[in-house]
């Protein structure tokens, strides 16, 4: 058995009493024959006693008194808000949950707006009138920036509105529309 | 009346359905131990106590996640270790890709005369390593190689852990435990023989 990696690892292994009997076996036989082999596997034993004894050294320097009431101290009160919700984060359907509410959100918040067939982009920018006065200016504004002026008459009787378009008398304004392409007073 | 049972399994039970002081007979059991692995990954006795208390509050608040067909201790290392490697990478002191392993590593430990790191051990070495200087030499090792290194090479020489409950503890492979261990010995020994300044073995054919 030669010194590369593999027959190394194997060592390892044979250190920490880890090999199948075959393994053993094999890994015995190139300890018998191999010196350096030899000074390997007691530097590997050498450094684990080692590394051992400076930890024992080190615990016996530390004080552990209290350390449990500090611990119980701690559970037994409520955690707080960080923590839980780092706790509840770990929960598997959350970030699945999480992420199908934000995607839903997204869609709502950011869905293209489907224009109204008919009165594309058009809104109502203000409705005013006197008090006195028989009719009521509506001014709708279309997305392009021009606007249409409609007149509306108090309702009568019947509760119905009674739109009136005006001329445009400056640019900008459109025509009066003919009556089928103008709004219902429910649209308004 | 019957003795009351103090394993970890009835003790995890009883800690479970709000018993403190079978909670407190577990931190008791393994606080020395958790501190040992704490230590030797974060090498600051300050911050490997608050490790320390920190890995057994969490092991309390996931007390009912804790599967009965698991071992306590496993798990528990687990969250030690990665307590551990989250106070490591708050500090900023990541250095895995720095010493990463590579293959060489094998070869120069056949090439090195790592058998003089046994004999500057001598026959007694946890005698030896008390020397001031030579502990801090090892120690020095241990902070050069990487953290999954370190974590793998201290479960298993401090707490013995078998390659079975190293490869629960760590999430890893039974064959990737074999190699990594290998790996961070291999590492070790190399950083160690360089600083004792053992010399490498003269190239073959020459006296």
């Amino acid at each position: 058995m030669s010194l590369n990696p593999a027959t190394l690892q194997l060592l390892s292994a044979y250190v920490d009493g880890e090999l199948s009997a075959a393994e053993r076996t094999s890994v015995e036989r190139a300890l018998a024959a191999d010196p350096r082999m030899q000074e390997i596997e007691r530097s590997m034993r050498a450094l684990g006693s080692a590394v051992r004894a400076l930890s024992e050294a080190e615990c016996a320097r530390a004080d552990f008194s209290g350390l449990a009431d500090r611990v119980l101290g701690r559970v037994s009160r409520r955690p707080g808000l960080l923590d839980r919700l780092r706790e509840t984060w770990r929960q598997p359907w959350l970030p699945i949950g999480g992420l199908v509410a934000v995607a839903a959100a997204a869609f709502f918040v950011f869905r293209p707006v489907t224009p109204v067939p008919g009165a594309p982009g058009v809104v109502v920018q203000s409705a005013s009138a006197d008090a006195p006065a028989q009719l009521q200016p509506v001014v709708l504004k279309t997305e392009s920036g021009d606007a249409i002026i409609w007149l509306v008459e108090h309702p009568d009787a019947s509760g119905v509105h009674r739109p009136t378009p005006l001329s445009p008398d400056k640019p900008g304004v459109q025509a009066p529309v003919p009556a089928q392409q103008r709004p219902r007073a429910g649209e308004l | 009346m019957l003795p009351v049972p103090t394993d970890d399994h009835s003790l995890v039970q009883r800690a479970r359905s709000g018993d403190e002081r079978a909670f407190r007979l577990l931190v008791e059991r393994y606080q020395k131990k958790v501190y040992a692995v704490a230590f030797g990954m974060v090498k600051d006795r300050e911050e490997a106590m608050d490790v320390v208390q920190e890995a057994f509050v969490k092991v309390h608040r996931s007390l009912d996640s804790f599967k009965a067909d698991a071992t306590f201790y496993t798990w528990l290392y687990r969250i030690t270790v990665n307590v551990c490697i989250d106070v490591i990478r708050r500090r900023g002191a990541m250095r895995s890709d720095s010493v990463e392993f590579d293959e060489r590593i094998g070869h120069d430990l056949a090439e090195a005369n790592l058998g003089a790191v046994s004999s500057q051990l001598g026959s007694n070495p946890e005698k030896t390593v008390l020397q001031r200087e030579l502990g801090e030499k090892i120690q020095a090792a241990l902070e050069q190689i990487p953290e999954k290194h370190r974590a793998i090479l201290l479960l298993r020489e401090l707490d013995g852990l078998s390659y079975e409950d190293l490869a629960q503890v760590l999430d890893i492979p039974k064959g990737t435990v074999m190699s990594r261990l290998f790996h961070a010995r291999a590492k070790v020994q190399k950083l160690l023989s360089e600083s004792l300044g053992i010399p490498l073995p003269p190239p073959e054919g020459e006296d």
